[in-house]
């Protein structure tokens, strides 16, 4: 699903319609009393696309993220063109939350939110258990179709868990694993999904070298070879340039600049929101 | 030549009996529970019975509370939901004790569902307030004459002898009711391992671990509660309906607020989540149960406080040692013998 290309330059609108985007939103708002943590926001992210979105802390991205999956509920405007969301050309801003995790928006948590008296394995497949299921009558008597389904969600989740390089720590509980294998039983939660979009909120953060290094390479692979896209929240701005096809920078709610990253992070505006240091 | 057993299948790997000694231990086991009967005094045989109606209940209060982590104290309310219901429909339309069971568990669920309805926005010590509630109605309900016509009285004596179905297989005697209870206990035992080892199982634990990355990754949490207390609710309904049964006459007093704190108890002592746990707990009360009344029977006639102070200086002291039940423990045990004499 290519969109059509708008206008370039930093300060111009989506890079695709967002309503013909793999996942966009338009004019979306959202305040939480006296505070607008995401003010009119548009965004439009085309299908395969790698996004980062960056800013300061208090920029509002965690927030956008949380509207554009349905935790949270963007501010209702008199304009019924404004406050929508949209998921693959699907208007979803009424779907709930989990209805649009089952329409392929995927999502990793920056606090990881983790089932962590769960092992690997049954993280994974509680999540596959969203995406494919036997019926009640099936699954209590564990017949025929009801267990060659989970029989399949297995394989599955074992294709997911060879994928991630998790092999080692499939039977361990979760709270007991270091921090780089959680996000990366993170992630392979959001895979058992089989998202068309996933949501990456801070998927690097107090990671190690070596354990970001390990992370990207999953993620590009995931980018390149499976098609997936992504919409990523991270704070480190070399890493953003090295992956990201866009750049879209976020500053007390609004947009300030987006486009191609390099050409985002030498704009004069935004280096002086992260720096503080007009130059 | 083999050096150990590997699964060849998905299948296999999550079949209940998988390994080799444990396909043994199931064949050797398996006739020890129809042999009873012939071997043990009628008392004995009753406690047994009791037994297992008790882990019914219990494995429906797990899949609540252990499976998807709601805080039920309605647990009396739902056994007398499923009692009264029962007998309601063996008194008035004598299908027998089958389709009256199964009506009993039906209607249990609903009024589950019904109470658990809050869950769309409070959980933990407020849902559990909320199905209190129940409790309490429930008792004023049966209590209350007036609704005589719906419950049959507070007071309702049960036929001796009912059909299985209709008036085909006639249960009577203990033996019967034994075989009964044993059957309803291994299906709803074999029905909670395959909650558990299913999708379904796996969303209530979601659920119960993180309710939030559980919606933002697919699962409807509202729906998956209710599920929860419908499925749980139904087994404590037919629970109820046996133990009606078994008891002869109903009276709204033995499905009060310390049925509830009992079954807690079993569940906790065994191990909540854990199947194995909630029959191990079950028949470890029970059995202590009778054995104290006996020792309180013989040496302090009338010091029925006793029997309360004594479990709850049980539940203290063993949930000190071991939070996750007996099962956990025996867990460990098993770990601990697998790997002696070497620690690795």
């Amino acid at each position: 699903m290519a969109g059509t290309r708008q206008t370039t330059g930093l300060r111009a609108g989506p890079h695709v319609p967002p309503e013909r985007a793999a996942l966009g939103c338009r004019e979306v708002t959202k305040t939480f009393g006296a505070i607008t943590a995401v003010d009119g926001v548009s965004i439009g992210i085309e299908d395969g696309e790698w996004v980062s979105i960056v800013g300061p802390n208090g920029a509002g991205k965690t927030t956008l993220l949380n509207v554009l999956n349905g935790f949270y509920d963007p501010d209702s405007t008199d304009d019924p063109d404004t406050g929508r969301i949209f998921l693959g050309g699907e208007d979803v801003t009424d779907a709930k939350t989990h209805d649009r995790a089952r329409a392929g928006l995927g999502r990793t948590f920056q606090g990881l939110e983790l089932y962590e008296e769960e092992d690997v394995i049954e993280n994974v497949m509680a999540i596959r258990a969203v995406r494919e299921h036997p019926g009640l009558l099936s699954a209590l008597t564990y017949l025929g179709p009801g267990r060659q389904l989970e029989a399949e969600n297995m394989r599955r989740v074992e294709e997911i868990i060879d994928y991630l390089e998790l092999w080692e720590h499939r039977h361990s509980t979760v709270a007991s694993l270091p921090l780089g294998i959680q996000r990366r039983v993170d992630l392979a939660r959001t895979l058992a999904l089989e998202p068309d979009v996933v949501l990456l909120d801070e998927a690097m953060s107090g990671l190690t070298y070596d354990e970001k290094y390990d992370m990207f390479r999953f993620l590009a692979d995931l980018n390149e070879q499976e098609g997936l896209t992504m919409v990523m929240i991270e704070h480190d701005l070399e890493v953003v340039t090295d992956v990201s096809e866009r750049m879209i920078v976020l500053h007390q709610g609004s947009v300030i600049a987006r486009g191609d990253p390099d050409a985002v992070v030498a704009d004069p505006e935004v280096r002086r929101i992260y720096t503080g240091v007009d130059e | 030549m083999p050096c150990g057993e590997y699964f060849t299948s998905y299948v296999s790997r999550m079949g209940l009996v998988r390994w080799r000694t444990e396909r043994v231990a199931f064949l050797l086991a398996l006739p020890i529970p129809f042999a009873l009967p012939a071997l043990l005094d009628t008392g004995t045989l009753s406690v047994i019975t009791q037994i297992y109606i008790f882990i019914v209940a219990v494995l429906g209060l797990n899949v609540i509370l252990g499976y998807a982590g709601e805080i039920v104290l309605a647990q009396g309310a739902f056994m007398a939901i499923g009692a009264y219901s029962s007998a309601r429909v063996i008194t008035t339309l004598g299908p027998g004790l089958l389709p009256a069971v199964f009506v009993g568990g039906l209607v249990t669920a609903v009024a589950a569902v019904l109470f658990g309805l809050p869950s769309w926005r409070v959980k933990g010590f407020y849902i559990a307030i909320s199905t209190l509630a129940l409790q309490f109605i429930t008792e004023w309900f049966i209590n209350a004459r007036e609704f005589s016509g719906i419950h049959g009285g507070p007071q309702t004596t049960l036929p001796s002898e009912i059909g299985l179905v209709g008036g085909a297989v006639p249960i009577s005697s203990i033996q019967d009711t034994y075989y009964l209870a044993l059957v309803a206990a291994a299906l709803f035992a074999l029905v909670s391992l395959n909650i558990s080892r299913t999708g379904i199982g796996r969303r209530f634990r979601a659920v119960k671990e993180n309710d939030l990355s559980s919606a933002v990754l697919g699962i409807d949490v509202f729906r998956t509660k209710l599920l929860a207390y419908a499925v749980g609710g139904f087994m404590v309904g037919v629970a109820g309906g046996l133990f009606g049964f078994y008891i002869g006459t109903l009276n709204v007093g033995q499905f009060g607020v310390s049925l509830t704190l009992e079954h807690y108890l079993m569940l906790l002592l065994g191990g909540v989540g854990r199947v194995w746990g909630a029959i191990i707990g079950v028949s470890t009360v029970v059995f202590l149960q009778d054995e104290l009344r006996t020792i309180i029977q013989e040496v302090a006639q009338g010091a029925t406080a006793l029997e309360p102070l004594f479990f709850g200086a049980v539940i203290i002291v063993y949930l000190a040692l071991e939070p996750k039940g007996i099962i956990a423990g025996l867990g460990q045990l098993k770990e601990y013998l697998r790997s002696w004499p070497y620690a690795y």
